[in-house]
Formats: C-alpha cells, structure tokens, sequence
C-alpha cells in the first residue's frame, strides 16, 4: 500500500476482532539509531487529540486504561516492535488510533530517519498472525525526518479502516505530540 | 525473702465481671468450607495505596524543591521521552566542583559516573544510559529511551582540591518539554561530598527527590551510605571498570 491508500479491514475480512500492528526496519550499521527509535500509539478522539497522556501507549506504558490497545514487550516474527489493538474493546470516545515511530533525543548527535535503509508497516490479523496488508518501504523518501506517522486505524461506518500516512515531522516527537494534544 | 501475694486492701470490687462473663457476643459469620482453591476474601480488601503522592510537574512549570517538598513524581511520558538533563550552576570560583551519580541499572549492576574518570554509565558505554559532561559546572543527562534500565540513582557534587562548596549553587533538573525542578544547594565544608537528589524509578514513574546530605570522606564512604555496596573501587573516589 502507498502513502494515503486506505482499506476497510473488518469489511474485507469477516470476523476480525482485532488487528496487531507490526513495524520493521533496518538501520544497517546504525546500531545506535537502531536503539534510539520508539514506536507508539496514540489513541484519538475524534478531532485527532490525544485523550489523555494514559493514551499514549509506548515502551514505558505499554498498554492504556482499557487495555484495548497494547504493546507487546517482545514482538513476535519478523517485526521489530508490534502493537495489538482489540476492536471491540476500545472505547467508543477513540476514534483514531495513529502509530508513530520517533527517534529518542539521545546524548550524541542528533539522527534523523532518513538513515534507515528500510522501514514498513503491516496489518495481521489478531486471530492467527496471518498478514493482511502492507505499506510500501517509506525510508527512500525520508531525508531529515525525526518522526514518523507511520498508519492509522480509525473507526468508520461502524468497522475499522486501515491507512497507511507516512507524514513525517523533522520535530521530533515534541512537534508530533504537540500535533495530537499532548503535553509532554 | 518475703513475697506479699495478698491483694491489695484498696482494690475496687469487681462487680461487672459476672456481667462480662455472660454477656451474648454477635455470632461470628462462618465461612462455608470449600475445597476451592480461590482465596479471594469475602469482604473486598480496603484501598492499601498509600496516602502520600509525591506532586507532579506539567510541562513549562519550575518548581523548587524543599525540605517540607522535597519530592516530585514524572509522569510515565517524562520518564520516557527524550533526555532527563541535570545542570549545575555555582557562583564563581568553584571550577573544580565536579557533578557525578552512583547508579544501579536492572539486574544489579552498579557503580559511577562522574566528570573526571569513567563519564559514562555503564562505563564504555556505546549507547549509555548515563552521560556526565565537561560543562563550566558539570552537566548529567539520562537517555530516557533506556529508563527501564535505571533503577535509582544519586546525584553529588565534590571538590577536588577541598574548596568549600559555595551557599549560592543550584541543580536544575529539566525534562523534554522543559518543566524545571530546581534545587537550592547549601554550602558544605571544604573536601566534602554533597549528595545532592536521589532518582527512584517506581512503576514506570521517575521520582526526584531533594537530599542535601554532606558527607566528609569520599566518594566512596557517600555511596556506600546510600547503599551502594556493590561497587568495586579503586581508590576512595575512583571505582574499578
């Protein structure tokens, strides 16, 4: 899937109750990079604001209130971090759930996204890991970028679409939190 | 020797205890005995958190922590995001006061990190999570990408050629979105180690406390008072890689 293409996955595939989220990359040499880069959910109401900082589902709060959306401390198969969001159980005050990528401000220089040699995102299906869709390779088009919108889950006719974005911000996480209404 | 058991004469009756004897108690409510294997008491358990919660700090705010509030508690996105920076600021004349921590990361590893010797912890590091700088008065940030890792630290000052730290000084302590927690540092005799803050990580939450402790030995002998016993040293201010 390009940048902006979208899909309804409960419509194309029936009885899916959820879907896990898997992001993957490679740094090739860049090891530190690779160690610096978060991946998060954050989970949107219907302007696109983040509802609380409890939903911001990241390494360090790996799952919100309603455990509906949840980050798995080791991802399974090839992926590097994975995100399993369960539809039924989220609250119907969600409306978006967007999963970024970011590079943790460490103590050395700054490094940005554009030294990634590959990075996707794909959707499985939570019953059996089976793949569903998956996003064109966003690293030739990265340049400066310190974080990434990766794709969106959002409600829509009463199912869940799937939308891969790819918009990145050379801010960092502080332009893309202040983005969602988030106060870091 | 003459022990007198009698009772004393002044003792009053005790007419109440016939009463007490036969007084009906409420019947205790008994327990059905059952073979399960569940142990959840009838009664639901009282909230058993405690009372005390040290304050928050949102993002753009200063606070300054004193010794009537002497905490303060990040959120899990503070203790998480970005860098957590330690900045000192001392008046003039005190270029050789040095910044350094004692730390402990998970699975028990412990030792220090300061302006002179080993600056980074762990120590050779290529990623650490602790990174002490040669600023004018010494600057320790944390990588918060690795906060899991830290289980608590402390945070000193020291002389080296045994000036006495100055009244007028200041650790700042600043988070991503720049909320500043700041701490007025005392002055403290000449050749002394001032243990300035504590950083406790509590269930994803990093807590910050104000210490202020002098101690008038070493490096050493301030570490091993806040339970650093795992540390193996060189010399008293020094440990071994």
């Amino acid at each position: 899937m390009r940048r902006g293409s979208n899909v309804a996955l409960t419509r194309e595939i029936r009885g899916l109750t959820g879907s896990v989220i898997g992001i993957r990359w490679n740094a090739g040499a860049e090891q530190v990079l690779a160690e610096s880069l978060v991946v998060a959910a954050i989970l949107c109401d219907a302007n696109g604001t983040a509802v609380s900082d409890e939903h911001f589902v990241f390494f360090n709060q790996l799952t919100e209130p309603t455990m509906s959306v949840q980050q798995l401390e080791t991802a399974m198969g090839d992926d590097a971090e994975q995100i399993e969001i369960h539809f039924a159980a989220v609250p119907a005050n969600i409306s978006r759930i967007v999963v970024v990528l970011y590079v943790n401000e460490g103590h050395g220089l700054r490094r940005s996204l554009g030294r990634l040699r590959e990075l996707g995102v794909r959707a499985l299906d939570l019953r059996d890991g089976r793949e569903l869709v998956r996003s064109e390779n966003f690293a030739p088009a990265l340049n400066a970028e310190t974080a990434l919108s990766l794709c969106e889950v959002y409600r829509h006719n009463g199912g869940w679409k799937f939308k891969v974005t790819g918009e990145g911000y050379t801010t960092g996480i502080s332009g893309l939190a202040a983005d969602h209404g988030l106060a870091l | 020797m003459n022990v007198d058991l009698t009772a004393p004469a002044a003792a009053p009756a005790r007419t109440d205890l016939p009463f007490l004897r036969h007084r009906t108690r409420a019947a205790k409510p008994e327990r059905a005995i059952t073979m399960s294997l569940d142990l959840t008491p009838d009664e639901p358990i009282a909230d058993r958190r405690p009372g005390y919660q040290p304050p928050r700090i949102a993002r753009g705010e200063r606070t300054v922590l004193t010794p009537t509030a002497p905490m303060v508690r990040l959120t899990r996105l503070q203790s998480g995001i970005g860098l957590l920076t330690f900045d000192a600021v001392w008046s003039a004349g005190t270029a050789d006061l040095r910044l350094g921590c004692a730390y402990t990361l998970v699975g028990g590893y412990s030792s220090v990190a300061q302006q002179d010797g080993a600056h980074t912890g762990p120590m050779s590091s290529r990623n650490p999570v602790i990174l002490v700088r040669q600023q004018r008065f010494g600057r320790l940030t944390v990588d918060l990408r690795q906060s899991r890792r830290l289980v608590r630290m402390v945070v000193y000052s020291r002389t080296e050629r045994r000036h006495a730290v100055p009244r007028d000084g200041n650790l700042s302590i600043r988070t991503i979105g720049d909320a500043r927690i700041e701490l007025p540092v005392g002055g403290a005799a000449p050749g002394s180690v001032v243990v300035l803050a504590s950083v406790y990580t509590v269930d994803g939450e990093l807590v910050i406390r104000s210490e202020l402790r002098s101690f008038t030995g070493s490096v050493r002998d301030a570490c091993r008072a806040y339970g650093f016993d795992g540390i193996t040293w060189l010399d008293a201010n020094t440990p071994a890689n």
